[in-house]
């Protein structure tokens, strides 16, 4: 079931919209870079691409779920689990 | 001279609560159309809306953007939206009344578990809560939006003077918005405008609670202040409202106390 529900959020797209966010070329965007540690992420930047995520797959997310964005995988997983359930 | 605020414009950012949410509504029972910025998730951002609302049921315009105001680009979209809403007149009041940083000590705790800042907290808080206020000014300044007779609000804290604990990357981002209100004050006082920092006694905010330890300081203040209560959105609103309603320009560079005289105590 999670499986299905992850395919139906395409990860490129979610590279695409962080890649624009914080100015790096989409292909610096790895699956399993470490935001904060590679991408170098701060807490703003993070809010910045929860406001563009809530707005493209029309989800509701917490201050606190943000903390737990530190990777595109596990960003894609969190948006495919709330489309799945939202 | 007394000079109504009704029709004129006033752009508030941190617009969605605490004190910028309470001067939006002074400013707009005065008559004040408000251009409103704050960045929320979609919680914030719908209950952002409602108050958007209220304001404009009081019969003013009422515009709320969701935008992070340290950002280029949100300058860069939002300044051309100012002089079309306020058709060139540009704005009376600017309110600079943001909550956005890290809450952490210098240091690592004794104990080792609270790691300290570090150089990205440091610099995110300081441009976000103090840098932004020169960037909008030298933005609204080119695009002609600051006439004479404005008014330029800075929200500070003790924090700007004095020592919180876990408060220090917020501290040094007020000690550097104080600073800069100072110089802005002298750069526009030949065109005019003025530019005051307001500094309120403890205030039960958003903002507030999310500092470590806001409890102890509000039991505190409620104790000592000489006012015999803590400072409420509407006393800082107030102040604002009374201030701009002047179009003189020489009260300006000041950090303003609104707090019954909580600072002389504490």
């Amino acid at each position: 079931m999670s499986d299905n529900q992850a395919a139906a959020v395409d990860i490129d797209d979610i590279r695409a919209l962080i890649a624009e966010e914080i100015e790096l070329p989409v292909e610096e965007v790895t699956d399993e870079a470490d935001l904060a540690g590679d991408l170098e992420v701060d807490s703003l930047a993070a809010m910045e691409i929860a406001v563009q995520l809530e707005k493209r797959y029309r989800i509701k997310i917490d201050e606190e779920e943000i903390s737990t964005f530190t990777s595109l995988s596990v960003i894609h997983r969190f948006i495919a689990a709330k489309v799945g359930t939202g | 001279m007394f000079v109504p605020l009704k029709g004129a414009w006033a752009l508030i950012f941190g617009v969605s609560s605490g004190m910028g949410l309470e001067a939006a509504r002074a400013l707009a029972e005065a008559g004040c159309g408000i251009i409103g910025v704050h960045f929320d998730l979609a919680e914030g951002r719908q209950e952002a809306e409602q108050h958007a609302g209220e304001l404009g049921d009081l019969g003013v315009a009422a515009h709320f953007f969701n935008r992070n105001i340290a950002s280029k680009q949100a300058r860069a979209e939002l300044v051309p939206v100012i002089r079309e809403l306020t058709a060139g007149a540009g704005l009376r009041v600017v309110v600079h009344s943001v909550a956005y940083g890290t809450l952490t000590s210098l240091l690592p705790s004794p104990d080792g578990r609270e790691p300290g800042t570090t150089a990205k907290q440091l610099a995110m808080t300081v441009d976000v809560m103090g840098h932004s206020l020169v960037y909008w000014t030298q933005d609204l300044l080119e695009a002609d939006l600051l006439p004479r007779g404005a008014n330029i609000f800075a929200m500070t804290s003790t924090g700007g003077t004095r020592v919180l604990p876990n408060y220090a990357p917020v501290a040094a981002a007020k000690a550097v918005l104080e600073s800069h209100v100072r110089h802005l004050a002298v750069e526009l006082a030949p065109r005019g405008v003025a530019v005051n920092a307001i500094r309120a006694g403890t205030t039960i905010t958003p903002a507030l609670r999310k500092i470590p330890g806001s409890d102890q300081i509000i039991a505190q203040c409620r104790e000592i202040n000489p006012g015999g209560r803590l400072t409420r959105p509407e006393d800082v609103a107030e102040a604002i409202v009374t201030l701009s309603s002047s179009d003189s320009s020489w009260l300006t560079g000041n950090v303003i106390g609104v707090d019954g005289g909580e600072a002389l105590v504490r």
